[in-house]
């Protein structure tokens, strides 16, 4: 039964080489997870309403989730609608994530909701509590902070987290079971 | 522990007649009697910076505005900066680039040889990631200071008044000191410091100008600065077209806030806010009006969150309670159960009268006990010892005293709410000896003193 079950999801899963992704984490679906990203466990990734493709270089922290969700009225068996997310994005603990593309460099702080309507281009920050549900396109280089959710445009985007992907990709295998890459099939 | 202490269930009356929660009191060991906050003197024991915990004596600070030198608050979001290293690559083929972060420093050295890593400093907020970058400021060389700042362009008009008031204030005070009999210009002194006068008096005193040697003034006919008033001028500069034609973008313009958190510059777009210095706060003492005691008297570090002295109305006065969860009916008698605590090391006497005040708060019938009750002193070492010597038999009456656990009881009154009343307010008078805390082995004479209570109940 749960051999099955693995294989079934493997044949759903690809982990491109160079990726960490840790076991306990919940994926669902059709899910690609691009080079040297790291997913630590008890992350959430859903794919309800069509696959999931993660770019490169993010970093998924526990208790963040993904989700492209099917939306009211919407049926299972036709819907095709692809999440993209692009390289260097940071979701941070406890964020919650449904918008549908998001571009490179963005940051989700703790505790963010990213609603469904929501298209992250590049090199945003979404501050910590922030939740942004409008139907919207949010420029390049917002910063979205405190409890007004004021918005300013910073002048250079976020740089990416080389160093603390280096290091969990060094760590997390020392005390983490990992969920293997896929083999590329020839 | 904030929450836990501050309840406005339970008013005590202050020493100025005014209701007051009983978390806010000091306590006068000389005068035997409460003080609030509004009725003892305040004064300034020392500034310091909240960020760094520098100290700073008065006269440094009032030089540098009551700002820290070296801590920055966030322009957009007041809350307080850090300085963050980079490194930067000098003579490298393109230092237009400063964004060579400290993560990458090494691969970048390895394409360009000739290049030195230099590091360089910068502010970031942690809070809404403004950096000083984003202001249009330079990386600085050095961690502290280097940041040069935005000249007030009133400055020279502010320091005119300055010393124009300074002479005024000083004519004004020899005017006064004319009139004033001889023994009591010493005490005039002392309050001379509004406009940081002293030196100039003692100087006036001297025989000398009240400025520095080289001031040509002399004396009392010295001519006061001549000063140009402010004039109101008709023409004023017109808008530019793009106020009006161009849309507003919200996120280039700073909040109310953001620009009168820097009065003398009050930007108006974000693009060209500045850091500002962290304000500086001070440490207060307290002292009773009447006998001139301290109440409060913090230590002097910064660091510290002790006192030197602290005559606070919890650890001196018995604390009353109200046990929640009573039901209230108008016209209806209930019991309710309020808790008395006895804050000192010694046994105490408590009893309850009816309160005498002219103007009562209290708006229900209360039935309050007749009978002494007797609070066990306080024992810090009971509450971690369970098997603890037995308690002593007090001979309660159990229809007034419901529970009682180390120097703590419960007592019951009975309340007939009014009917009008939205809320239920009970006001009573507590009678209790207080003993003054001693080191001698005796225990010190009691004194029995009266204060009134107020709960609401409901």
């Amino acid at each position: 039964m749960e051999a099955s079950s693995d294989s079934a999801r493997s044949s759903r899963l690809k982990i491109a080489r160079g990726a960490v992704v840790c076991a306990g984490t919940k994926l669902d679906g059709y899910i690609t997870i691009g080079a040297r990203t790291v997913i630590h466990p008890r992350a959430l990734i859903i794919a309800e309403a069509g696959p999931i493709v993660i770019g490169e270089g993010n970093l998924i922290e526990e208790q963040s989730t993904l989700y492209n969700r099917l939306m009211e009225g919407e049926d299972p068996a036709s819907t095709q609608r692809v999440m993209t997310i692009g390289n260097n994005n940071v979701f941070e603990v406890g964020s919650y994530c449904e918008a549908v593309r998001l571009g490179d460099n963005n940051i989700l702080e703790a505790k963010t909701k990213v609603g469904h309507g929501v298209e992250l281009t590049n090199g945003c920050i979404i501050g910590a509590g922030c939740c942004i549900s409008n139907k919207e396109i949010i420029p390049e280089n917002t910063v979205i902070s405190g409890s007004q959710q004021m918005r300013r445009l910073q002048l250079e985007r976020p740089a990416p987290q080389t160093l603390q992907l280096d290091f969990l990709t060094k760590i997390l295998p020392n005390h983490h079971h990992l969920i293997r890459s896929s083999k590329p099939k020839i | 522990m904030a929450t836990y202490m501050n309840i406005e269930r339970v008013k005590y009356m202050c020493s100025c007649d005014k209701w007051t929660a009983f978390s806010l009191l000091y306590f006068c060991k000389h005068c035997l009697k409460l003080r609030c906050s509004k009725c003892v003197t305040h004064e300034v024991d020392n500034h310091y910076c909240p960020n760094c915990l520098e100290n700073m004596p008065s006269t440094e600070a009032m030089l540098k505005k009551n700002r820290c030198s070296s801590c920055f608050d966030c322009p957009c979001c007041q809350h307080t900066l850090s300085t963050r290293a980079t490194t930067l690559l000098v003579g490298a083929t393109s230092p237009t680039s400063p964004d060579s972060s400290a993560s990458q420093p090494s691969g970048a050295a390895e394409e360009a040889p000739p290049a030195t890593p230099k590091k360089v400093y910068y502010l970031a907020c942690g809070f809404c990631r403004w950096t000083s970058r984003d202001g249009g400021l330079q990386d600085q060389p050095v961690a502290s200071g280097g940041w040069n700042e935005e000249e007030n362009p009133h400055n020279q008009q502010i320091s005119n008044l300055v010393e124009y008031y300074q002479q005024m204030a000083l004519v004004e005070q020899v005017e006064r000191d004319r009139k004033r009999t001889p023994s009591r210009r010493r005490a005039l002194l002392q309050h001379a410091d509004k406009y940081g006068l002293t030196s100039v008096v003692a100087r006036h005193r001297a025989g000398l100008s009240p400025h520095s040697p080289s001031s040509l003034k002399k004396g009392e006919d010295a001519k006061l600065v001549e000063l140009e008033a402010s004039e109101a001028s008709d023409d004023i500069a017109l808008l530019s077209e793009d106020y009006y034609n161009k849309p507003v973008n919200l996120n280039e313009v700073c909040t109310i806030g953001q620009s009168i958190s820097q009065p003398e510059l009050q930007w108006d777009t974000t693009s060209k806010l500045k850091p500002h210095r962290k304000t500086l706060l001070v440490k207060r003492s307290k002292r009773c009006r009447e006998c001139e005691h301290n109440l409060i008297k913090p230590d002097f570090s910064p660091s510290s969150i002790k006192f030197k002295i602290q005559l606070i109305a919890i650890y001196l006065v018995p604390e009353i309670r109200v046990v929640p969860g009573v039901q209230l009916h108008p016209k209806k008698e209930s019991r309710v159960i309020l808790t008395l605590s006895n804050p000192s090391q010694y046994e105490m006497h408590v009893i309850v009268l009816p309160s005498e005040l002219p103007e009562d708060v209290g708006n229900c019938k209360v039935v309050l006990p007749k009978t002494e009750l007797v609070l066990a002193a306080k024992d810090e070492t009971a509450e971690f010892d369970d098997a603890g010597e037995p308690p002593r038999d007090y001979k309660d009456d159990p229809q007034v005293v419901v529970f009682r656990k180390a120097n703590k009881l419960g007592f019951v009154v009975k309340i007939t709410p009014n009917e009008s009343a939205k809320e239920a307010w009970v006001s009573f008078m507590i009678k209790y000896d207080y003993r003054q805390v001693a080191l001698e082995a005796e225990a010190p004479q009691p004194t029995w003193l009266h204060q009134h209570v107020a709960c609401r109940i409901g």
